[in-house]
């Protein structure tokens, strides 16, 4: 009934601080207004990393590589690379010495969601990744010009070195102006951003920096993330919409393998194990007692049409899908021959997000099974 | 019960219970990424795995059906460094969006081709028709597939 030792011996912080990874001190309460000022559900927002810190963006190694944080994620839209390409354009660094570092929510400021196409924006407009990437370019062409002793206007920054506009031999590499250090300094909302007309980077066809852990099955997707002590759940879900929980007997399940706890909370259920297939035929296996709910409305065979989905939509009293189609002949005069067709259709917006634990339903779109139970015929 | 089998030209034994599906004991055993679970129903091709040189849905394989026998999967290819010929094909022609699906794709189209190298694009893509691609990336997948087929028909990838 209890995970095998080996994963009850390390907690997550343990897992952390043994791997290194920067723990942040919490200090969000004093972001300034400028950075926090919107809070839609894909700006950037307070956690455990100050956003409002060049430090929670970009870091510079004493080598010169380049790390850089961001909450937005790369799910396939290519943004590893393109954010990458902006690190890169705006500090004045090549691509191969940028290391994107995407969603790790213990060191990447919060940045919400990643959806509805907002990512690019939120990062390449004014604030956020770009800003910071742009402040902390002045800051080393600053640095520089304490360094070399030539005027800021009069350096650039660029291919990793500060060098004065005039003599190009004249230069300090990025990685010896910060030697490992931290900036420890804000966002600065007037760090200026590179013009198009200026970039070498951005703009220019890169390829996808991950595809070939892609295409050789080395890239980490959810169902792959293993934590030390990590359980696997699996829900239970009831055979008809509407169907009440009435009894859970735990020890139908008491002597399966891995089974750590059955989780009840009032019509939902789950099964909690050490490994995944240990969930499922534990899942399985629990014997449940429900209500028979509600009799499926009926169908004519014949006629699956979308007046029967609108019924059905109703029934499920979960705005689901629904469509309402009229058709009608323009004229009686025989000459069009066309119907036009007005029609108002709904669609519940299922995420698509989780690739997994879904269920194919014979209209080809994937519902949760319990949408599917319901849906079998008339889903679409 | 304890199972053995060769994984990736290694082998390997593992201690679950033989009904166990295949994908499971690549996944959590041997903790493998190349293969992942999409339907769990064998409909979506993304747990395929090649053994005893057929493309087949570990999902729906109990792990006791290859006891002794062979499983290669994605990364048992090639690796980021040194990519099979295939894996470049698809790196070459950036055959991909967010790559759940490659693993399938991968797989079926190697264990097609490796079999018939001469074979239509027509057949190419009734041997693809099970393996589904949610971010529509089948036209470039394609182009990575007829790459490699042409260094199969010229000897040149193997």
């Amino acid at each position: 009934m209890a995970p095998p030792a080996d994963r009850r011996d390390w907690s997550r912080r343990e897992f952390l601080r043994a791997s290194g990874a920067l723990i942040v001190t919490f200090g969000a309460g004093a972001v300034g207004g400028d950075v926090l000022s919107a809070q839609g559900q894909f700006d950037t927002r307070a956690s455990q990393v100050d956003p409002g810190q060049l430090d929670s963006w970009i870091a510079v190694n004493a080598d010169g590589r380049v790390t850089a944080f961001t909450g937005k994620c790369e799910l396939g839209q290519g943004m590893l690379t393109a954010q990458t390409q902006l690190v890169a354009e705006e500090l004045g660094v090549p691509v191969d010495r940028v290391h994107l570092t995407m969603c790790d929510t213990e060191v990447c400021p919060d940045q919400g969601t990643t959806s509805g196409s907002q990512s690019t924006p939120t990062n390449f407009n004014e604030r956020n990744l770009a800003l910071a990437a742009a402040t902390a370019r002045e800051a080393l062409v600053r640095l520089g010009s304490a360094r070399l002793g030539v005027p800021a206007t009069d350096l650039v920054a660029d291919n990793g070195f500060v060098a004065s506009r005039a003599d190009r031999t004249k230069r300090v590499a990025f990685g010896d102006l910060v030697a490992g250090r931290k900036f420890s300094l804000p966002l600065d909302g007037r760090a200026k951003r590179r013009t198009p007309d200026t970039w070498t980077v951005l703009g220019k066809p890169v390829r996808r920096l991950d595809m070939p852990d892609l295409v050789t099955g080395r890239a980490e997707y959810v169902d792959n993330i293993r934590v030390p002590g990590m359980l696997h759940g699996v829900v239970v879900r009831p055979p008809t919409v509407g169907a009440t929980l009435m009894q859970v007997d735990d020890r139908s399940v008491s002597g399966l393998p891995g089974v750590v706890k059955v989780v009840r909370r009032n019509n939902f259920v789950g099964v909690v194990a050490g490994k995944p297939f240990e969930a499922v035929q534990a899942a399985r296996a629990l014997k449940l007692t429900w209500t028979p709910g509600p009799a499926l409305p009926r169908t004519r065979a014949s006629t699956t049409t979308c007046a029967s989905s609108r019924r059905a939509t109703r029934w499920w009293s979960i705005p689901a899908m629904s469509t309402r189609c009229w058709g009608k002949r323009p004229t009686s005069s025989g000459r069009r021959t066309s119907i036009r067709i007005r029609c108002t259709a709904r669609w519940a917006a299922l995420a698509r997000s989780p690739m997994s634990k879904r269920i194919k339903s014979p209209c080809g779109r994937r519902h949760s099974p319990r949408i599917r139970r319901a849906a079998a015929s008339q889903c679409c | 019960m304890r199972i053995a089998l060769t994984v990736n030209g290694q082998r390997q034994t593992v201690d679950v219970d033989p009904a166990t599906p295949l994908l499971y004991v690549l996944s959590d055993d041997l903790q493998l990424r190349g293969p992942k679970f999409g339907c769990g129903l064998g409909q979506c091709g993304s747990c395929t795995v090649i053994s005893s040189g057929r493309a087949i849905r570990s999902c729906v394989t109990p792990v006791n059906a290859v006891a002794g026998g062979d499983v290669t999967t994605l990364e048992g290819l090639g690796t980021p460094e040194r990519p099979h010929a295939i894996q470049q094909a698809f790196i070459d022609q950036q055959a991909a969006q967010c790559g759940f699906c490659l693993n399938g794709v991968i797989l079926t189209a190697k264990a097609f081709l490796d079999e018939r190298p001469d074979a239509a694009d027509a057949d190419v893509q009734r041997a693809l028709t099970g393996v589904l691609c949610r971010c529509f990336s089948h036209t470039r997948m394609l182009q990575a597939i007829r790459q490699y087929a042409g260094g199969l028909r010229r000897g040149t990838a193997r």
